[in-house]
């Protein structure tokens, strides 16, 4: 176990180290990078969600905006998870023009 | 935790086809998806739909998307989804993904059944008015 979960915090403080990643949506009317922010939990609140990912950006805007995002027991699969569901619905662009 | 495979039980409440969902909804699952599933029933027997997650235990960001998907599709299709009774765990997994915004939650199937026909009532309205 890493040595900052034994920083001395208590569980309800909800101590989280933040890993950052960004990867390139490819689409037909232009890319899109989206940066991923992944906490690993000191102490995980929820079943299976040691880490959690989540995207900075929504996709699906139009029909059922959809935050990107995934978890599981490592870093690698909460990001693998995160990933796949970047790709899986359109991004269609925000709703203040960014 | 043991991997469930999904099963997927039709039937009808009211004028809305009733998805009774149990075991895990995950990228794993073998059923074919619940997408798929779905694109085979809104043709034929309507895009009034509601999903029950009373016996649904497990729920990965995969089977999030999933229901995100489905959503998708009854949309566009003019139609209106309900979800109802979500186990605790999944319950806590539309909340930290803050899908409990974008789907409307159910206690019952009735409520549902409920719920759409009040949209129903609502989106004829409108047009009535147009």
């Amino acid at each position: 176990m890493s040595s900052w979960k034994f920083s001395g915090s208590d569980p309800s403080e909800q101590l989280v180290q933040l890993h950052h990643f960004a990867i390139v949506k490819r689409q037909p009317d232009g890319d899109v990078e989206f940066v991923i922010t992944i906490r690993e939990h000191a102490t995980p609140q929820k079943r299976g969600m040691h880490f959690y990912a989540e995207a900075d950006k929504q996709t699906n805007q139009n029909t059922a905006p959809f935050t990107p995002c995934g978890w599981g027991s490592s870093l690698e699969a909460a990001l693998e998870q995160c990933i796949i569901a970047i790709r899986r619905f359109p991004y269609e662009g925000a709703a203040d023009g960014k | 935790m043991y991997y469930q495979s999904l099963n997927i039980a039709e039937g009808q409440q009211g004028d809305a086809v009733l998805l009774t969902l149990s075991g895990h909804l995950t990228m794993g699952d073998s059923s074919g998806g619940l997408k798929t599933h779905l694109e085979g029933v809104v043709p034929a027997k309507g895009n009034n739909i509601i999903i029950n997650l009373a016996e649904l235990t497990y729920v990965d960001s995969y089977g999030v998307g999933e229901l995100v998907a489905c959503l998708t599709t009854i949309k566009k299709s003019g139609g209106a989804l309900r979800l109802v009774n979500p186990t605790e765990f999944v319950r806590e997994v539309l909340h930290t993904t803050r899908l409990d915004t974008l789907f409307t939650i159910c206690d019952t199937d009735e409520e549902a059944a409920a719920s759409i026909a009040r949209q129903d009532q609502a989106d004829a309205g409108e047009q009535g008015a147009r």
